[in-house]
């Protein structure tokens, strides 16, 4: 990493009067350079230097241009609701693609803390084409984004079904009315408190990400796992399932669980090597080549 | 001044036009032939913990061994889209050197550059002979992406 120095400012200005505000939160002149272009490409004139200053104070660049690629979507992201993660948009193609090749009569699904809701609509978008019926709900206990995932639904002319809900409410299942499900998707806060409070040198949370996204969409471990399963994945009738996680004891956890309960367990790696996902199926199941995607089946 | 017309359009002949181009050479990509990469720089905890926004793209042309990157949009999927041609333009070059898309391109902007400043010697010859009208200068207009490369190569640092 390039320290910001006196130098490096004195550089940047010579390049654009734009380009200084913009060194903290990247670092390098040619990655400030690109956010440069994306702020001139995607935000009018008068608001650049706005813009500039707000990433100066580390706001995250998808709040000031208010979109987040995913996928083929453009997905509206808006202060107080987590912003997707490349890691979500890869994992999520991958599933997208697996169950195009079932050639599903009925896909219903549960995305649980749907937050923007990307994940179940790129699910959705993905398959609108083929013959596959489509039945997708996603929930979240968070107001701003139950109303954010609404707008990106409508943004999109897509069809998911938004709820608010909380995955520690045992009736959840009912409240939603939903027991015909067949998977069950979420990517949960899986950051434990300890970890929330390091630096990101030190396996914590990065400077932009702990001063500006919500802290109710962060802090999480094995207490969401659990009910996730105890709540919706064994009471409904599904055979599938994809959680997002950040550790491998949190893996461990959903295994030591699911297994005593019928399920098929593994987890898969992201493309930077990092354990991502934790899958669970029926070994006889529609979802059973869930287990193509995992990198270890335990 | 017979003989001025003649030259300029005997001139604008030879530079084909924009829409004559040689199309893009996208047939030369083959899925199979290419290892894709996605880097998204560093070695941190990644997930939840980080929200990066560039999504750089990696392709690896496994019989010649040239390799292209792009991160030139936010989107991951455009990116791959835009490494694609770039790689297919590289391999053009490879192939068909003489006339490759790139060097009609190369050989299109040295001649239009050419005729320009024939046309500036000739303006400036015409305003030296007409010395009271006065002269608006012309604003140029750059999309971003050409200002972003001009951006890169005034730079000159390296980081
Ligand atoms: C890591 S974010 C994931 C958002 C989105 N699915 C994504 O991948 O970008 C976790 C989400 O869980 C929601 N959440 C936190 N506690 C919850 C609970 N008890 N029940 C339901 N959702 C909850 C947060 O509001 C946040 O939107």
């Amino acid at each position: 990493m390039t320290r910001v120095t006196a130098k490096l400012i004195r550089q940047a200005r010579s390049i654009s009067p734009y380009l200084p505000p913009l060194l903290p939160a990247n670092r390098s002149i040619n990655q400030a350079l690109l956010e440069l272009k994306w702020i001139k490409c995607e935000l009018p004139k008068n608001e650049w230097r706005k813009a500039v200053n707000k990433r100066l104070k580390w706001v995250p660049l998808q709040y000031i241009l208010k979109t987040q690629p995913f996928g083929n979507l453009n997905i509206l992201c808006k202060d107080g609701v987590l912003i997707p993660r490349w890691e979500t948009e890869e994992w999520c193609m991958k599933l997208a693609n697996l169950i195009k090749g079932l050639k599903l009569e009925k896909l219903s699904m549960i995305d649980a803390c749907t937050g923007t809701g990307c994940i179940s609509l790129l699910i959705n978008d993905e398959l609108k084409s083929t013959a596959t019926n489509l039945d997708i709900h996603g929930f979240d206990v968070s107001g701003k984004a139950y109303d954010l995932a609404k707008e990106n639904n409508e943004f999109h002319h897509l069809s998911v079904n938004f709820h608010l809900g909380d995955v520690f409410d045992e009736e959840i299942l009912d409240k939603l009315q939903l027991t015909d499900v067949n998977l069950i998707t979420s990517n949960p806060p899986y950051i434990p408190e300890e970890d929330y409070n390091k630096s990101v040198l030190l396996n914590g949370v990065s400077k932009s990400v702990k001063l500006h996204e919500p802290k109710l969409a962060l802090v999480g471990n094995g207490e969401f796992y659990y009910n996730l399963l105890y709540n919706l994945v064994f009471p409904s009738s599904a055979d599938g399932f994809v959680f997002e996680l950040g550790y491998k004891e949190q893996a461990d956890l959903v295994n030591e669980v699911a297994k005593l309960n019928g399920w098929r367990v593994g987890y898969m790696k992201d493309s930077a090597e990092k354990i991502r996902c934790v899958l669970g199926w029926k070994a006889d199941g529609k979802f059973k080549s869930l287990k193509d995607l995992c990198s270890y089946v335990y | 001044m017979f003989k001025r017309h003649i030259s300029i359009t005997s001139c604008l002949y030879s530079i084909p036009k924009k829409n004559k181009l040689p199309p893009r050479p996208k047939w030369l990509i083959k899925e199979d032939e290419i290892k894709e990469k996605f880097l998204k720089g560093g070695s941190g905890p990644g997930g939840q913990k980080i929200n990066k926004c560039n999504s750089k793209v990696q392709l690896t042309h496994i019989p010649t061994g040239i390799v292209v990157t792009c991160q030139a949009t936010r989107s991951q999927q455009q990116n791959r889209d835009k490494a694609r041609e770039l790689l297919a333009l590289k391999l053009d070059d490879l192939y068909n050197a003489e006339n490759s898309r790139n060097n009609i391109i190369h050989d299109r902007q040295l001649k239009l550059k050419q005729s320009k400043a024939k046309k500036a010697n000739r303006k400036y010859k015409k305003l030296e002979e007409e010395k009271d009208t006065p002269s608006t200068p012309e604003e140029v207009i750059m999309d971003p992406d050409q200002e972003f490369d001009e951006f890169i190569k005034s730079a000159k640092v390296d980081v």
